[in-house]
């Protein structure tokens, strides 16, 4: 049940690869679960107009039962570096929590993968589901070494390992982090992860969602569009599934399973 | 002692003049958990068809100075939905209960007008008239008086319930089409639906909406807005709903002032979805500090030179 709270930034802290994390100060405020995501706007007028979508990076629950929520951000555009720029101590209108997140996974191994700043739900999925079974792996793609955001902060959890690529091949794989995916469900036939969680660019995901549906196993993603209101009422966000339907994403996702929006037959 | 906002148009009298636009507040029940509806005069739901409609593929909103461009496409649930899984919540509902609707045709408007005007719930009825008629080429309908007026007329003979019809901005004379459709026989004119707009992205040269064009709204239409308010008040008797912009109680005074009778909070329940509330409650304190009892104090009192 989302609420709309204005709250405080506590800090602006740099998350590596050009990235941003806004830390909020701790608020009466609903638990969010991960992959869900808020609608977040400055106190300024009228321009930016609208709030921007921003997944829950992490959250913490704190003394009085408040929570502290964080959010990674890469500055894009006039509102992300409105976000980007503000100062400890301005205030900041939060609409949420938003809504579907993501789901545990039905078994031991689990891998996420993300595509640049599509690494912003995980850190709160990684806190959530690790368990000392849990084998847990984070494979991270971007253009370029410089453009990997940082994942020191929660890769205590990540048991099962970090694996980086990159376009231009100055660090870790040189590809895409889609074929990094592929290669390693390659080598890796004997600990097949039970789950696979994709966040990144539209065209990624797809990719990703196809070599998982190949190997056949559960994929889910993290979708993202333009969104105007988070709530289901301006319908900006509905992208067309396989089967000519209309799939809201701040409503019905912005997480879901990846054979909800494309089919097993054009995986191939 | 509380100032008198209520506002009557045809039959029915809202609590007072804020209403929610089509399009920016689904079917209420969305922001049950935020927005008190008794605070409010009423909410128009998202445009219904005939048909449930998908809308446009990606890209369908884009952010521009101060508004937002839309090209949805009429997303909507189709009548049919829109009475089996909609309405019960809306009947729930204290305020009144307007309904957006949209069709191809005149005998399209008339059958979804009987249909809706006589459905238990619906207080009144608002006519997009910004829709293509299939039968002039796909002309919208609501930019050529005659067309505004036929399918008014045939919305008229179809119910009782009263009925709004909502102009499109993209005229030369707004207060041509205004009284065109008064004459017709509308209890009451939204001023305006979205302007029609484009925005381009200079690297791929490609248009940012899918759809190419798109329809612009939020504060960036408002002075254009009043411009148009100002100009359909002056050309008809019956009551204009000013839609366009409006993000705060200074707007709504601000339209009240050039001949608005109610207005309507549309992109700003976006941005913030307390608005109408907040638009309602910024009213009342600032008539209760003017000492103005009754709207029709303030309704058109623009003193232009």
């Amino acid at each position: 049940m989302p609420t709309l709270n204005r709250i405080r930034l506590e800090a602006v802290e740099d998350a590596g690869g050009g990235c941003l994390r806004l830390v909020c100060a701790p608020a009466s405020l609903i638990a969010p679960m991960p992959g869900q995501f808020y609608m977040v706007r400055g106190p300024w007028e009228a321009d930016p107009l609208l709030p921007r979508p921003f997944s829950i990076a992490r959250f913490r629950s704190v003394k009085n039962g408040q929570i502290q929520l964080e959010f990674l951000l890469r500055i894009i555009g006039r509102g992300t570096r409105l976000l980007g720029t503000a100062r400890a101590g301005s205030e900041l209108d939060v609409l949420g929590p938003l809504g579907i997140g993501f789901e545990q996974p039905p078994g031991d191994s689990a891998w996420m993968v993300a595509g640049g700043i599509g690494i912003a739900p995980f850190p709160a999925l990684i806190d959530a589901i690790a368990t000392p079974k849990r084998k847990l792996s984070l494979l991270v793609g971007a253009r370029t070494e410089a453009e990997i955001p940082g994942f020191n902060d929660f890769a205590a959890n990540l048991t099962g390992g970090v694996e980086i690529a990159t376009d231009d091949g100055s660090a870790g794989f040189a590809g895409t982090v889609v074929d990094l995916l592929a290669s390693r469900l390659d080598r890796a036939s004997d600990q097949t992860p039970s789950q696979v969680y994709v966040c990144g660019p539209h065209a990624m995901m797809e990719a990703a969602a196809a070599v998982c549906m190949d190997a056949g196993i559960p994929c889910s993603v993290s979708l993202e569009a333009p969104m105007g209101c988070g709530m289901g009422t301006c319908r900006g966000c509905v992208i067309r599934t396989f089967r000519n339907t209309n799939f809201t994403i701040c409503t019905e996702g912005p997480v879901t399973d990846a054979n909800v929006i494309w089919s097993e037959q054009n995986s191939q | 002692m509380t100032a008198d906002l209520s506002v009557r148009i045809g039959d029915l009298t809202l609590r007072n003049p804020i209403l929610t636009a089509s399009g920016t507040f689904g079917y209420a029940a969305e922001y049950e958990t935020m927005v008190d509806f008794n605070k409010i005069g009423g909410i128009i739901t998202k445009g219904i068809s005939p048909e449930p409609r998908l809308g446009n593929p990606q890209p369908r909103i884009w952010e521009t100075e101060s508004g937002l461009i839309n090209a949805i496409g009429l997303d909507n649930v189709g009548v049919e939905d829109f009475e089996q899984s909609k309405l019960d919540y809306l009947r729930k509902i204290e305020c009144a209960v307007i309904v957006n609707f949209f069709a191809e045709s005149a005998e399209g408007y008339a059958k979804l007008a009987r249909t809706l005007g006589a459905m238990a719930g619906v207080d009144a009825l608002e006519a997009n008239i910004s829709c293509p008629n299939v039968k002039a080429g796909g002309r919208e309908f609501g930019v050529d008086p005659v067309a505004a007026a036929e399918v008014t007329i045939a919305s008229r003979e179809a119910t009782n319930c009263p009925l709004i019809v909502k102009l499109s901005p993209d005229v030369s004379n707004i207060g041509d089409i205004a009284s065109a459709v008064a004459d017709a026989g509308a209890d009451a004119v939204t001023v305006a639906n979205s302007m029609p707009a484009m925005a381009i992205d200079i690297e791929s040269r490609r248009p940012r909406l899918s759809f190419g064009r798109g329809g612009l709204t939020g504060p960036a239409v408002r002075p254009i807005v009043t411009r148009l308010v100002y100009e359909s008040a002056q050309a008809t008797d019956i009551p204009v709903i000013a839609s366009g912009g409006a993000s705060n109680w200074r707007d709504v005074v601000e339209f009240l002032l050039a001949g608005a009778s109610a207005v309507q909070a549309g992109t700003v329940n976006f941005v913030n979805p307390r608005a109408s509330v907040e638009m309602a409650e910024g009213l009342e304190t600032y008539c209760r500090q003017s000492g103005i009892n009754s709207l029709t104090q303030l309704v058109g009192a623009v003193d232009m030179p």
